[in-house]
């Protein structure tokens, strides 16, 4: 995969309000942003400067209020429920803050799930899901569940199910605030040869410096306005 | 296979979540079984007696027997070859035990200065001591003769209609009746019993006697009725409608034609069972809802992250009834087994109920264990057990999928 050459997700003249009482905030005013297949993103910026409202309106989880989203080429249709479901089925992978992994799955039913909705066999599902839980190094822990491992395993779990359907793009959304020193180096060297062996994009939201310098990229977010 | 599997992990593996719903099924489904089962009991318990008691499976007779009015007494008898007819039919068909012959009359029974009106039978002993096992329950002296050697002028009387006579086993009474051609006739008997026949209006007017004793007191060579007993209750509709066929010119009742009480008792009760049931039912469905809507409260974020990751709203819901399905399915076979051992205990527990209404003897307490009303409890559980979870998605907020990721 040459990610130079190729767009993986771009934005144009993204606009987000959200409605708090009477105030209007305006999380997103205008951006422009185009990520390149391959790259690893960080988008930073304090707290309430419009980081996951970004990362919410490129994965297709909150529709912008104003502006055009391109996905693999293709315009997308952002009112149309099923097609963004589809899309993000397709294309997308998520990891979040608070790895958000179902407690009573084991490590690898959990990275089977998004795997769920394939015309595949059960055989294949769970072959796919273990090759990905070996990729981030917790070929010893399949069969554990969540809260038998340590926060840096449960985030490698969900960075597995991230990949597990081969996404064009990882959003992540903070994904080391949850976890201490060395558990967020690591989790950081293994997005960045992720990128490197396999070639996945990461967009990363983040504020922490960690990440930050290990980017390839970074924009900063202020007060709903892009800056690279 | 692979969603009904993830159903399947989310309702075992969170025993928590799951045990408070399974143990209100488990709960309404013993008690809907347990209730159904002495229902049941009780039913066949109350038809077995109705038929050995005093009915027989069926009754042959001649056209207006049945009516209860004769212009003269043995006018809607049956002769001789119209009986024995009757009888061989009866036995030539299959499922048929036994027949036996009896005479019914009123009359009037006199001891000392004291005469009081008696329904009468005329009896065959010995057969009718193969329907009933204790054909009479006598509470002072001794049945009826069987063998027809022994002395035919004996009577039995019933308790209260002793009592208010004053006369005991042993004693001689006067029974008088109107003849086949209207003329009074009179004759002495000896006591040779008293009998309780189970309910209240009887024990005030009944008297048996041996058929033939009957019949030279009414002065006739014709019986009422031919008393057809089976092997089993369930045969009675085969065997009447073979006799219909049979005995054109003849009136053929089934027990259950004969006993009007037995319908509106069951009538009634399944009824109150019924409303009961349906109680159990909804006030599971309530409950468990609710316990399924604190499981959906608790899984909100989980909902939203399936749904980042594309898997349809729609298909998140669906895999939430299904996981009450097979919480109704575990909790309803959990109560099955629970039911089984209560009616097991309770039967070898040998409790006696007291006497139902128009009875004076108790029985014994009976729960049934019944095949299809398991099946179908269960299956009612599994049925309710979606609709809880349906009911606790209808009544939660639908969400966007970043306020399920938010959520707490
Ligand atoms: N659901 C919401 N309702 C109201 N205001 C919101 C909502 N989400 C975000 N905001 C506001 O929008 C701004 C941007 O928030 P957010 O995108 O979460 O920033 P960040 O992730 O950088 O902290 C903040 O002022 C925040 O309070
Ligand atoms: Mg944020």
């Amino acid at each position: 995969m040459n990610g130079a050459t190729s767009t993986a997700i771009s934005g144009r003249g993204l606009y987000k309000t959200h409605q708090r009482g009477d105030t209007r905030v305006q999380a997103l005013n205008n951006v422009n942003i185009d990520v390149a297949a391959g790259d690893f993103i960080a988008i930073c910026g304090p707290s309430g400067s419009g980081k996951s409202s970004l990362l919410n309106v490129l994965g297709l989880l909150d529709p912008p209020a104003a502006g055009e989203i391109t996905l693999a080429g293709n315009a997308v249709a952002l009112n149309d429920e099923r097609e963004l479901e589809k899309l993000r089925r397709e294309h997308l992978g998520f990891i979040f803050q608070n790895f958000n992994l179902v407690p009573v799955l084991s490590a690898v039913e959990n990275v089977e799930l998004p795997l769920y909705p394939s015309p595949i066999s059960a055989r294949e599902r769970r072959q796919r899901a273990l090759e990905v839980l070996h990729a981030v190094g917790l070929a010893e822990r399949v069969n554990n569940r969540p809260n038998q491992l340590s926060g840096g395993q449960q985030q490698r779990v969900a960075v597995a199910r991230a990949l597990v359907r081969k996404p064009l793009l990882v959003l992540a959304d903070e994904p080391t605030a949850n976890l201490d020193g060395t558990t967020t180096e690591d989790l950081i060297d293994l997005m960045v040869k992720l990128t490197d062996d396999l070639g996945t994009t990461f967009v990363v939201a983040t504020h922490d410096p960690r990440v930050i310098k290990r980017a390839r990229m970074v924009y900063t977010l202020s007060d709903g306005v892009l800056y690279s | 296979m692979k969603w009904l599997a993830f159903a399947y992990r989310n309702v075992l593996r969170n025993k928590r979540r799951t045990l408070l719903s399974v143990l209100i099924f488990s709960a309404g489904t013993a008690a809907i079984l347990s209730a159904t089962g002495f229902v049941s009991a009780s039913f066949h318990g109350l038809r077995e007696a109705t038929i050995a008691g005093q009915l027989g499976h069926i009754q042959i007779g001649a056209k207006g027997q049945f009516a209860g009015f004769e212009k003269t007494p043995m006018d809607n008898g049956l002769s001789q070859q119209q009986a024995s007819a009757a009888m061989t039919n009866a036995a030539a068909l299959p499922g048929v035990r036994f027949s036996m012959q009896r005479v019914l009359f009123e009359g009037l029974i006199a001891a000392g200065d004291r005469t009081l009106a008696v329904v009468g039978s005329g009896v065959e002993p010995e057969q009718e001591t193969r329907l009933s096992g204790v054909f009479a329950a006598i509470v002072d002296g001794d049945s009826l003769p069987v063998s027809s050697e022994a002395d035919q002028n004996k009577v039995i009387i019933a308790v209260d209609l002793a009592r208010a006579l004053g006369v005991k086993a042993g004693d001689r009474v006067t029974v008088l009746a109107t003849t086949e051609k209207g003329v009074l006739n009179a004759i002495d008997l000896i006591v040779s019993g008293i009998y309780r026949t189970g309910i209240p209006e009887l024990d005030r007017r009944a008297i048996m006697m041996p058929l033939a004793t009957s019949q030279s007191l009414l002065d006739t060579q014709r019986i009422s009725r031919v008393v057809v007993v089976l092997n089993d209750t369930a045969r009675t509709d085969a065997v009447a409608q073979g006799l219909h066929a049979r005995l054109t010119d003849l009136e053929i009742k089934r027990w259950i034609d004969l006993a009007p009480f037995y319908q509106q008792v069951v009538t009634l009760y399944s009824n109150i069972f019924g409303v009961l049931g349906a109680i159990i039912l909804i006030v599971v469905l309530l409950s468990v809802s609710n316990a399924m809507l604190m499981s959906l409260f608790e899984r909100i974020r989980e909902q939203g992250t399936l749904r980042a990751f594309g898997i349809p709203a729609l298909r998140i819901r669906q895999n939430f009834l299904l996981e009450g399905g097979i919480v109704g399915m575990i909790g309803g076979i959990s109560g099955l087994l629970l039911a089984i051992v209560l009616a097991l205990a309770i039967n070898f527990s040998g409790i006696e109920m007291p006497p139902p209404p128009g009875r004076t003897t108790s029985y014994p307490l009976l729960i049934f264990i019944e095949p299809t009303a398991y099946g179908l409890t269960l299956l009612g559980m599994v049925i309710v057990g979606v609709l809880a979870a349906a009911l606790s998605l209808i009544s939660s907020r639908r969400m966007t999928i970043l306020e399920q990721l938010n959520h707490n």
